[in-house]
């Protein structure tokens, strides 16, 4: 009896031993390792807040806030896959600017070094790191990136998002009230509701377009002794695309979003800004390439690419009627819902006659299928914005 | 990621935007091959592939200068 009690004893331990190592091994299984030496406090707060934090944060335009750990969808261990799809598909950050082209003002390229730290992280388990080191709650803070505008034009009535409507573009004539003609050296848009405001462009009515506006961008000005001619009277056009995040979905949203004008003086003689469009073809398949020619000698200061998809790469360059090949501007996987104004660091001077060359490449297919929903997309274009040459 | 941490001072500065930009695609598209491979997707992880061996030439080129 003893022994058999010694047996059983025995036996029962090592049946013990067994289920706590199998209860240890699928609790382990359930959990993902944490193989990523960087920690969201030490070392992802800090690449979160200073390239994604303009948008990703709290009340702000993105869907989700990136600025805490793991505090329900508005933190990011949740979205860490999604983080990663977005990275190594080319998605995030939205600046698709190629190094390996002209500089370009502005931007917020994410250096590999980094990338390689949110990759490594959000594959290897999300860690914490210390708590102690629990970064302080960040929010969104709306303001005029370029300080407060000369003027600030509002919205005549707001706008209603009704409760059934995710996604919608609608355009509103703005009176700018000038009595006078002025030149505006920048334009910018402060959005009423961030939560919808998704993108937008602000032009003269029937006329010139003055900004193309992103959330998260920085205001650039045109370059220093050219600008933008309102006439007195002036009225504007302002295009917003609408978009409810998955949060809001099925809510009544208002916005009433304002223009924000900042004035210069008058430039010198005919440094006023123009722009000359290059239309690509209507359906674009694989690669494209598509021109015009400049009419009169410019100085582009700008470029303003409209996507109809997603590329792997537009390469706008100028040849000028020498034979010269001018690069003027080079994106990377660019997505048509980012539309922007390109403000060329260094303008280029192009001689009447010259030749404007743009090539666009589909994206690797392992890119392309991914199969990422696209937000919005426009006509195919690129317009060069520019002053007239040699004056 | 070594190549562009430590040794991106080594090349002249002209390269070194390029080196930059290779070791961002090269960086994007291993992480998708590993993906790819874990799913086992053959067309995405073979365009991962071929983006991963351009960004690897264009590095290699970038630091042809200092071999």
């Amino acid at each position: 009896m003893r022994r058999f009690g010694s047996r059983s004893l025995v036996f029962l331990t090592a049946l013990g031993v067994l289920l706590a190592v199998a209860a240890g091994y699928f609790k382990t299984e359930a959990h993902k390792a944490i193989t990523s030496p960087y920690t969201y406090n030490n070392d992802i707060f800090p690449i979160l807040r200073d390239n994604c934090g303009r948008c990703h944060v709290e009340g702000g335009p993105a869907p989700m806030s990136l600025m805490a750990w793991n505090d329900g969808p508005n933190s990011a261990t949740p979205w860490a896959e999604s983080i990663r799809q977005l990275i190594v598909g080319e998605q995030m950050p939205p600046w698709y600017v190629d190094s390996r082209g002209p500089a370009i003002k502005g931007g917020f390229a994410m250096g590999p070094a980094h990338s390689d730290k949110l990759l490594t992280w959000a594959i290897g388990g999300t860690p914490e790191g210390d708590p102690a080191k629990k970064p302080i709650p960040v929010t969104y803070q709306p303001r005029w990136s370029g300080g407060p505008p000369d003027l600030r034009l509002p919205m005549e009535s707001e706008h209603t998002m009704a409760e059934g409507v995710s996604d919608e573009t609608k355009e509103f004539v703005i009176s700018t009230g000038l009595s006078q003609q002025r030149w505006v050296k920048a334009v910018d848009l402060m959005p009423g509701s961030p939560e919808i405001v998704r993108n937008a462009s602000i032009s003269l009515e029937n006329g010139l377009v003055l900004a193309v506006w992103v959330p998260g961008d920085n205001l650039i000005s045109a370059p220093a002794g050219t600008a933008f001619r309102l006439p007195a009277g002036a009225k504007l056009r302002l295009q917003i695309h609408y978009r409810k995040q998955w949060q809001n979905e099925g809510k009544v949203i208002k916005d009433r979003s304002a223009i924000g004008l900042y004035f210069t003086p008058r430039p010198s003689a005919d440094r006023e800004i123009q722009s000359f469009a290059v239309d690509g073809p209507k359906e674009s398949r694989g690669a494209t390439t598509f021109a015009g020619s400049l009419p009169a000698g410019a100085r582009v200061v700008a470029i303003r690419p409209s996507l109809d998809r997603v590329y792997g790469s537009v390469a706008v360059q100028a040849i000028t009627p020498a034979g010269a090949k001018v690069p003027l501007l080079r994106l990377r996987g660019p997505r048509p819902e980012w539309r922007r104004r390109y403000w060329l660091a260094q303008p280029v001077e192009l001689p009447a006659g010259s030749r404007i060359e743009i090539t666009a490449t589909p994206p690797s297919a392992y890119i392309e299928l991914a199969g990422a929903q696209l937000m919005k997309a426009y006509p195919l274009q690129v317009a060069l914005d520019y002053v007239p040459a040699g004056r | 990621m070594a190549l562009v941490n430590d040794h991106l001072n080594e090349i002249p500065t002209r390269q070194r935007s390029v080196a930059e930009n290779a070791a961002d695609r090269l960086l994007r598209a291993a992480y998708a091959i590993d993906n790819f491979g874990d799913l086992g997707d053959r067309e995405k992880l073979i365009s991962a592939y071929e983006t991963f061996v351009v960004a690897v030439n264009d590095l290699k080129s970038a630091y042809a200068s200092i071999r």
